[in-house]
């Protein structure tokens, strides 16, 4: 069967939400009709089931089914079943629903007067559809039997409805659908539990149409799915990790339905196997830290946001002069971008010199009027790096970070500082300071440097968070020393070979992603903090758009003009 | 109007209190014709009586609300109550001091005055509603600064210095977070009082199109409501934008489809095509589906 697209995908979770008056979990199962786009009348039924009954109950039986070979046949009678009293109840709410029913069942009786192989589940779904439509078929008495006992009414319960299905599924087919029993394989009529898993594909028939399973269907999981070997040497889960990783650097901004979008938007490509976290440090307490490397790593990093602001303080006075200086510098920048032109017109401040034309050559234009022109809102994205490379001036990168932050904030600009460091194949994004938070500047001492850097991904997550701003200019500033590094591999074409995300291959895939960021409207630049030997690849990532400090102390300074620049430009 | 403010269960010292100052401030007759005549009622007692005691006691007050949630429905109902005429002045990105108050022009060979919306207001008593007032930026708003305070005056350099009139009030309304809105300043909110507006009940927005549509069978008033609450559901999980989010569509929708169109398709005009976006639309498309049949029209939702 084809893939469904995404498109399609989302338009049927989309339907079972609706129909289940909530947002708050994922669909696994949804229904497709034969070109692949949304069933809206399943799809409501399945969402609908949610909204009536106690939907994990059935997900117990449904997931037993899965262990036998016939699955699909069990899975869609008893779908038909939930259907006739999942309807009932639903379309005194939704009486669309008799006529998007109707419609289904004469497609489906159409769909099926063309086919001429018959398995059960045809001749009972095909008897039931008639019955829909308000007609008896004429068939066995067992068939006959077997449906009248499936059709559930509307004035049963979910345990009901769970208890007869259970028992209805042991006596006509044997199964059990109590969960993982070891028993026997049982044989019966040809239907045998299936023996490998594996080999079902994730789309398969389901009526007329397809339905998606997906791995975890049923909520069957693959939290123990392992990650493959070759590419991270880690004895953890993805899950795991992941969990690992948010103990570690905080919890996520996003959730995790967000989280996979955006992974799977951004994690794709040259970034393929790699992993996003977006955290603004809240991290669970130290006290509920059971691994003690984790927690000694913890001591570490407190020692070192305590130096970073020390280090701060004991600068105090000439670090306040330099914010001032700054500030005062990006306000005259903006006053000087601000200035009004005047215009003639028939209404505004008289000019003297033009009014002899209202008099005698009847021209009401003798006034001036000033237009302003809108510089527009500018949002300013400070990106550090916090790799180990930069274990040595933790203080002076984040006191420059703060005093920076600290001058936007009081010119009114909106400012990000975040800082980016990969670990195991996750790329962590940390922000310190949103737009609208000024009172979080005082974060940016938690700066503290880890791991490695993939500067392309974090370019492009920083790309995707700048465009979800609304502001008109946008100017993301990376502070790097154009060194990328990383574990996880990449492949420089569709169908080379991975290589290590290190010296050329990791410099090429940067220069894109900036690329790709300039394209859509940011402009990058970086402060290179780098050694001369590296001058070059700073030219080939950034263009002429960056600016060199031998040190760090003149950061604010460097951005202070980057910014100058920006304005003047805009 | 004030059997109507009874109806929301009012005070009545709060309806007489109103009474009071429809008598104590007559309308000139050349401004009757801006006393609005709502179309729409506003539903809500809590919101009405912190309005009506916040514009009593002579404050101005700045309405905050997302989508549909009534902020001019409001507006214009409180000009109504109070029997005022109204101003309507927007606000856009270039407003300025000369755009509000007014500006020099050349007339019968003199330079004078033009005025302004906000300076005709404070002269004639009139409700000004500043709509969008978070369009703007807050620098040209500061000429405002002395007219919304206890000043109560309007001082252009060069002419008279009025007074405003007692029963002039102003009331602004902003969307905030609406995309090319600002943040608004310190200075200008805390000249208003600030009434949050809130999301409208399923039961309110039935009685707004069945008030509106007084054919429409309750049935189907039930299912408009059902759908919006839907869309709306799908707004607050971030699924799709506010775009398709449209009171005023859908009460335009029914309206379309007393002249003829089927429902569905006059929702398709009023909300669906609302949203531009290929995906969302599809979206919204779908939630329509499943909720109203093609095939209704005139003969099925209203009434004879």
């Amino acid at each position: 069967m084809e893939k469904i697209s995404e498109l399609q995908t989302k338009r049927a979770v989309n339907i079972i939400w609706t129909a289940a008056g909530r947002h708050d979990f994922t669909p696994d199962f949804k229904a497709y009709n034969e070109a692949g786009e949304a069933d809206i009348y399943w799809n409501c039924i399945i969402g609908a089931v949610r909204l009536h009954y106690d939907y994990p109950q059935f997900e117990s039986i449904f997931r037993a089914f899965q262990e036998y070979e016939d699955s699909d046949t069990y899975e869609g009678l008893l779908w038909l079943g939930l259907e006739n009293c999942v309807y009932q109840h639903e379309v005194k709410q939704r009486p669309v629903l008799s006529s998007l029913r109707e419609k289904y069942a004469r497609d489906f009786l159409l769909a099926y007067s063309r086919n001429d192989y018959y398995s059960l589940y045809d001749a009972l779904a095909t008897a039931h559809y008639e019955r829909v439509l308000g007609r008896e078929r004429p068939m066995s008495k067992y068939d006959r039997k077997l449906l009248d006992e499936l059709e559930f009414s509307c004035d049963m319960s979910t345990e009901d409805i769970v208890s007869r299905a259970k028992e209805l599924f042991q006596r006509w087919f044997q199964i059990c659908t109590e969960e993982r029993k070891k028993q026997k394989k049982r044989y019966f009529l040809g239907f045998k539990k299936r023996e490998n898993k594996g080999k079902k594909t994730r789309y398969r028939k389901f009526g007329i149409g397809i339905a998606d399973h997906p791995d975890n269907i049923y909520g069957a999981g693959d939290s123990s799915e392992k990650r493959p070997e070759a590419l991270i040497n880690t004895r953890l889960s993805a899950q795991e990790l992941r969990a690992f990783m948010e103990t570690k650097f905080g919890k996520p901004v996003f959730n995790l339905r967000e989280t996979m979008e955006i992974e799977r938007e951004l994690c794709s490509g040259s970034h393929e196997n790699c992993h996003l976290l977006f955290t603004k440090g809240e991290r669970i307490d130290i006290s509920q830290v059971q691994n003690g490397f984790e927690a000694l790593s913890r001591q570490r990093e407190a020692a070192q946001i305590e130096s970073n602001k020390q280090y701060y303080k004991s600068n105090i006075s000439q670090n306040n002069t330099s914010i001032l200086k700054l500030t005062s510098k990006i306000q005259n920048s903006v006053l000087l971008h601000l200035q009004p032109s005047p215009v003639k017109s028939n209404s505004g401040k008289i000019n003297g010199s033009l009014v002899w034309r209202a008099v005698t050559v009847n021209d009401d234009k003798v006034f001036i009027k000033n237009e302003q022109d809108d510089m527009g809102y500018l949002c300013v994205d400070i990106l550090l790096d916090a790799s180990t490379s930069q274990q040595n001036r933790q203080e002076t990168v984040s006191s420059q970070g703060y005093m920076i932050a600290q001058s936007l904030t009081k010119c009114g600009i909106p400012c990000r500082v975040m800082s980016f460091c990969s670990m195991t194949g996750y790329t962590i994004m940390r922000i310190f300071r949103d737009y609208t938070c000024p009172q979080d500047n005082g974060k940016i001492f938690e700066y503290v440097s880890n791991g490695c850097n993939r500067d392309g991904l974090a370019i492009s997550a920083a790309h995707h968070l700048i465009n979800k701003s609304s502001y008109e200019h946008k100017l993301l500033i990376v502070l790097s020393d154009v060194k990328p590094n990383d574990v996880i591999k990449i492949r420089p074409g569709i169908s080379q070979e991975p290589v290590p995300y290190a010296q050329q291959a990791g410099i090429t895939n940067t220069a894109f992603e900036v690329r790709k960021a300039r394209a859509d409207g940011i402009s990058v630049v970086c402060v290179f903090t780098g050694e001369d030997e590296d001058l070059p690849s700073a030219k080939l990532v950034y263009g002429r758009d960056f600016a060199r400090i031998q040190s760090l102390d003149k950061l604010a300074d460097t951005v202070g003009m980057l910014i100058q620049n920006q304005i003047k430009n805009l | 109007m004030l059997d109507f403010l009874r109806s929301q269960g009012i005070d009545e010292s709060i309806i007489n209190e109103v009474i009071a100052f429809r008598n104590q401030y007559p309308v000139k007759d050349c401004h009757k014709v801006r006393i609005p005549v709502p179309k729409y009622k506003y539903y809500g007692t809590d919101v009405w009586q912190k309005a009506l005691t916040a514009l009593l006691a002579g404050e101005n007050i700045l309405l905050v609300g997302p989508k549909a949630t009534g902020k001019n429905v409001l507006a214009e109902n409180l000009a109504a109550v109070f029997c005022r005429p109204q101003w309507d002045i927007s606000f856009y990105l270039n407003t300025d001091a000369a755009s509000l108050i007014g500006t020099d022009t050349f007339k019968n060979g003199e330079v004078s005055l033009r005025h302004g919306p906000i300076y005709k207001c404070a002269e004639e008593g009139g409700f000004g509603v500043l709509d969008e007032i978070n369009m703007a930026k807050n620098e040209s708003l500061s000429v405002l600064h002395a007219t919304l305070d206890f000043r109560r005056i309007i001082d252009v350099p060069g002419y008279e210095r009025i007074q405003l009139s007692p029963c002039t009030r102003f009331i602004a309304t902003m969307n905030y977070g609406y995309a090319g809105t600002r943040e608004v300043n310190e200075a200008l909110a805390s000249r208003f009082m600030v009434i949050n507006m809130p999301i409208i009940t399923a039961d309110n927005l039935k009685k707004l199109l069945v008030t509106a549509h007084p054919a429409l069978k309750e049935e189907y008033a039930d299912q408009l409501v059902e759908l919006f609450q839907e869309i709306r559901g799908k707004c607050d999980s971030s699924e799709i934008s506010t775009k398709a989010l449209d009171l005023r569509g859908l009460m335009a929708s029914v309206k379309l489809v007393s002249q003829g169109l089927t429902l569905s398709q006059a929702l398709e005009m009023g909300i669906v095509n609302k949203t531009f976006d290929d995906f969302e639309r599809q979206l919204v498309s779908d939630i329509l589906t499943a909720r109203i049949a093609t095939d209704i029209g005139r003969e099925q939702i209203f009434k004879n």
